[in-house]
């Protein structure tokens, strides 16, 4: 289970409204890269992978990300407060506006809805791994562009915070999967997969279980 | 930069040097010096967040014990900016 405690993992402090950007920033809440995604990508492969290491990383990764995402709806949430009709038409937030008005509404900055197509748990470790390290280098990416259009400060020092940790996370899901390929053979990595087979393949059979 | 906001800086600070030391330790369970980083933050963090909660108000929902009032509904809320 969770709990929840009543802080942000780092401030959001925004001073001036800026609508056109939050357009763009919600994309990493609800868009095919954001905190959503990966929250729920981690949290779902964790059940079904077999080493302690590696659960105990889906599980704190993937409750930082819950942070996160938290982190990233704050900054939207800033960005839209007291805005007059006027600014919502000129800075193209308007096709948001008419749909949400300033809720928060998890998509992408093309305004696609949250959806899990964009992530997977594919049942398999090293699969699932791979697909991680490629996951945090996209949020990544993500946040270099949103901080190569973004000026204000305010916004671009969480940000700057929020990409840094997809580097640590990528680092963290690099240990998960060295403990993986340590527990399987190296001269065939892919000769099992450790989720689903329960006995490895014979010529296998006598080594140590996992 | 108001006492509350000052406080809760502490706390932040001391949580991220303990989940960034949970998440290395998930994968290198053995390692002396990042238990005894972890451990010592472990420390800091706890008299922060009591600090932090007799004065202010419970952090998280298991440390309310308020007998008059429920405390744990004031704002502001962490999203809304002003302390967060």
């Amino acid at each position: 289970m969770w709990g929840y405690e009543k802080k942000l993992q780092y401030p959001v402090k925004i001073k001036n409204p800026d609508p056109a950007a939050a357009k763009l920033i919600i994309t990493q809440l609800g868009g095919p890269d954001g905190e959503m995604g990966a929250a729920t990508r981690y949290l779902n492969q964790r059940y079904t992978m077999p080493f302690k290491e590696c659960k105990a990383i889906l599980t704190d990764v993937g409750t930082e990300e819950l942070a996160h995402q938290e982190m990233i709806a704050a900054i939207v949430y800033q960005l839209t407060r007291n805005l007059t009709p006027e600014q919502i038409r000129q800075s193209g937030f308007d096709a948001y506006f008419v749909d949400h008005t300033t809720g928060i509404y998890p998509q992408s900055a093309a305004g696609i809805p949250f959806s899990a197509s964009a992530l997977q748990c594919k049942g398999d470790a090293l699969t699932d791994l791979f697909e991680n390290l490629a996951a945090e280098q996209k949020a990544r990416t993500t946040y270099d562009n949103l901080l190569r259009l973004i000026d204000d400060p305010d916004v671009r020092d969480p940000i700057k915070f929020l990409r840094q940790r997809e580097i640590t996370h990528f680092q963290r899901f690099g240990d998960a999967l060295r403990v993986v390929q340590d527990h399987l053979d190296a001269k065939n990595y892919y000769a099992y997969n450790p989720e689903f087979d329960i006995q490895p393949v014979p010529q296998l059979r006598n080594m140590p279980r996992i | 930069m108001s006492e509350r906001e000052q406080m809760l800086q502490r706390i932040r600070m001391y949580s991220f040097a303990l989940i960034d030391a949970a998440l290395f330790l998930d994968g290198h369970p053995r390692e002396a010096s990042a238990l005894a980083f972890h451990n010592e933050a472990k420390k800091l963090y706890d008299q922060a967040v009591a600090d932090y909660e007799a004065k202010f108000g419970p952090l998280s929902l298991k440390s309310a014990d308020d007998t008059k009032q429920w405390r744990w509904i004031e704002d502001p809320w962490p999203w809304e900016g002003a302390d967060n």
